[in-house]
């Protein structure tokens, strides 16, 4: 049994109903209206990382169901991502972002928790600096106010 | 208790018409207006999405500074954002923060801090008078300056940075729990005698708050916080996943921003504070208490509790299909409470409840659900509601779905008991949900019920049983002396009171069973359990001395020890119609059972 999906371009996908259904809200959509031939839409994702979550999921397809599992601390889990995951995420930020947000619309919790970890292991061992370089971000404190944060963050500095 | 989790946490109940209910509408409380709640500053000056709309009206707004501050990362929502945050360390989350202004701003979301500080330390650290970051950040290096993180405070707000994930935690404990107390419609009586209690209240499983129920305690008196510090300061108590000191725990309580604060909860609070048990005692109503009989051996079952305004229970119900006593010593809760068949909104379980989700917090349930639960098209479905004062005990019937929050910082005492009025839920709960049972170590949850079976039993044995038991298995001599001693005491009241119990008990263990049987089928049916079930798996659990013994009337079961006489009498006079054998006779049962399926 295939499934169509349309992008937000209009671009129609045929995918395996296990691999659409790596996608919690496109399996609940199934779950309520039944199989059916008729595209289902997803206005907020372009073609471009669609091909790219589409990828994930046929990777993934045999993958154990998601446990749901609240109480899970995200800091307990490691950052490691695997070695296929981790060449599928060598992808541009614009992207990078793009696939989380997809991740996130779509209801794929392990590829929402790969794009995290990736994020997360960019900012890890950088200075501030570094860190506003690879983001772009402003640098928008006043001196005084960055040389307290300085001050606050020895704790920091020191291990 | 609390779920524990749980968390944490079942029966069919009828939705009690309050006779007397009293509706009290607190006029001068409902002033709690939006202009209030707009003059909330939040400490780094965050403001909810909604103002970006009104700020950017103004002449002078320069715009959201959001994007910049972030770079790409904008792009991300705040969530997301917060989700990335907590991969970090402490040191990199400290490390990000000094990028700009609104990374500083996400990365001071105190409750960060606290799973830091508790993942680290446990409950081996010291409040510092703040936050959660400066308690990490001053128990991570003793030379640690807080006074710096404070006097930053004031410079380092954020300009027009609007995000509601960080300002509704906040808006949340700073508001508290005043627009949410003035109903109080939960009955409130004094001077009740324990007839009427049994009768209005415990028989028919409706909550009432005894107004003088615990006025007379010494603890009344004695308790306070200066009172805990001074004789149990050190004593190690537990506070939700932690061990801590009494004087840790106050000093953490009185000064926490928390939107939740961590909240102690201790079952072993008789050992670990000296003397505290003479101070308090277990309340009139509710002495009958058939787990007691299983002496040290009892499900945990009382618990002190300690915390400081809107930390308390999310909505759970009570382990063991326990009903429930709970006395305020000092403070006071709001409680809200939902008969058993009404899931409060919010909440989530699954078909027999072994989970329940309370996805948000208790204060973000009452600012988001509350007022739901207020105006339901049938008012019947409306929640019960009071407050439980100083003195106070509330009445927790079984099965109730309830959340507390303590309204000020509160010193209360909590007990669960299994009275003759909830004794078939219990078992019921027992029997059919062993996976279910809470209060024990995890190896006896499966056998609980037979446990309990046992030393109902053997607490309720009368002298009639005598001859029965000389021809059942060698009990050890030292259960016949004490038996032998009681039989020399007993009273002709006691003797029949006893007959009673053990008649009642019976009596419940075959509709539970039928019950059992019946849901098998409807199982079965449903292509759930395989056929087989239907009869194959209907074996009773392997008969203890004292079943056997009550099953003496019917040789076919009994199998060696119903031969001899009087076996029909053993119980005394009662009878049973009990027989594992034959499913017949009791067709009628099942098919009610079945259509409760």
């Amino acid at each position: 049994m295939t499934i169509t999906l349309t992008s937000l371009d209009n671009v129609e996908f045929k995918v395996d109903k296990d691999v659409a259904e790596r996608s919690i809200l496109i399996k609940n959509m199934i779950d309520d209206i039944g199989e059916t031939d008729a595209p289902i839409p997803l206005p907020n994702v372009s073609s471009a990382v669609l091909t790219k979550v589409i990828e994930y999921c046929e990777h993934h397809r045999h993958d154990p169901p998601q446990v749901q599992d609240e109480s899970d601390d995200p800091r307990k889990r490691s950052n490691d991502i695997e070695e296929w995951d981790m060449k599928f995420m060598q992808v541009d930020q614009e992207m990078l972002f793009e696939i989380i947000l997809a991740a996130n619309y779509l209801d794929i919790k392990p590829l929402l928790d790969v794009g995290c970890k990736t994020v997360a292991n960019i900012i890890k061992g950088k200075t501030p600096e570094e860190i506003r370089k690879v983001f772009n971000i402003v640098n928008d404190f006043t001196p005084e106010e960055e040389a307290q944060i300085k001050k606050e963050n020895e704790w920091a500095e020191d291990r | 208790m609390p779920i524990h989790q749980s968390p944490t946490e079942e029966s069919t109940a009828q939705v009690p018409r309050a006779k007397k209910q009293r509706i009290i509408v607190r006029h001068e409380k409902s002033k709690m207006t939006t202009q209030h709640v707009m003059g909330l500053q939040h400490p780094l000056g965050i403001k909810p999405l909604g103002n970006y709309y009104m700020d950017a009206t103004r002449p002078d707004f320069t715009g959201a500074c959001r994007s910049p501050s972030l770079g790409r990362l904008s792009r991300l929502t705040d969530e997301i954002i917060l989700e990335i945050l907590n991969l970090l360390s402490p040191r990199e989350l400290l490390t990000l923060g000094a990028t700009s202004r609104v990374l500083y701003g996400l990365s001071h979301l105190d409750d960060m801090w606290k799973t830091f500080t508790i993942d680290w330390f446990k409950g081996d650290w010291e409040w510092q008078d703040d936050t959660w970051r400066a308690t990490f950040l001053k128990r991570s290096d003793p030379n640690y300056d807080t006074s710096t993180i404070l006097q930053n405070r004031d410079p380092l707000k954020l300009k027009y940075f609007y995000s509601d994930v960080l300002f509704q935690p906040f808006y949340c404990a700073a508001i508290g729990m005043d627009p949410y107390v003035s109903v109080e419609n939960i009955d409130r009586r004094s001077n009740l005698g324990l007839d009427d209690f049994i009768r209005e209240y415990e028989q028919p499983g409706k909550p009432v708050i005894i107004v003088d129920g615990a006025k007379h305690w010494p603890a009344m008196t004695k308790w306070s916080t200066e009172h805990f510090l001074k004789h149990w300061s050190d004593s190690v108590l537990r506070a939700e996943s932690v061990d801590m000191t009494i004087e840790n725990y106050f000093k953490y309580a009185q000064g926490t921003k928390d939107e939740s604060p961590l909240y102690l909860f201790d079952k072993n609070f008789g050992e670990r504070c000296k003397g505290i048990l003479d101070d308090i005692e277990v309340p009139v109503y509710f002495r009958e208490d058939l787990f007691g009989m299983m002496k040290e051996q009892r499900p945990d079952y009382r618990w002190l509790i300690v915390g400081p305004a809107r930390s308390g229970s999310t909505f759970h119900k009570d382990p063991n299909a326990t009903s429930a006593w709970n006395a305020v010593i000092t403070g006071s809760k709001k409680w809200i409470m939902f008969p058993p068949h009404i899931l409060p909104p919010g909440v989530f379980t699954n078909e027999d409840e072994s989970e329940v989700t309370s996805p948000v917090s208790l204060m973000e349930w009452f600012s988001n659900f509350y007022a739901s639960t207020q105006f339901p098209d049938d008012p019947s479905l409306r929640p019960l509601e009071g407050i439980c004062r100083e003195g106070e005990i509330m009445f927790v019937p079984r099965g109730w779905w309830h959340a507390v929050v303590n309204l000020d910082d509160c010193i209360a005492v909590t007990q669960n008991y299994v009275g003759s009025q909830n004794l078939k839920e219990t078992m019921q709960f027992l029997y059919l949900k062993r996976d279910q049972v809470s209060g024990v170590v995890d190896e006896r949850r499966e056998g609980l019920y037979e446990e309990f079976r046992e030393a109902v039993f053997k607490s309720n044995w009368t002298p009639d049983q005598e001859q029965d038991k000389a021809e059942g298995e060698a009990h050890d001599t030292k259960d016949k002396e004490t038996r032998d001693q009681d039989s020399a005491e007993l009273t002709a009241d006691e003797i029949e009171k006893r007959r009673e119990r053990i008649a009642l008990w019976l009596k419940y263990e075959e509709e539970i069973k039928q019950l059992s049987k019946a849901i098998r089928r409807c199982r079965a049916g449903r292509g759930e359990g395989g056929a087989n079930l239907v009869d194959g798996d209907d074996e009773p659990e392997p008969l203890s001395f004292w079943e056997r013994a009550k099953l003496g009337a019917d040789p076919k079961s009994s199998e060696g020890e119903g031969e001899g006489e009087g076996k029909g009498e053993v119980s005394g006079g009662f009878s049973f119609g009990f027989d594992f054998g034959e499913e017949e006779e009791e067709e009628d049962k099942e098919n009610q059972s079945n259509d409760e399926c």
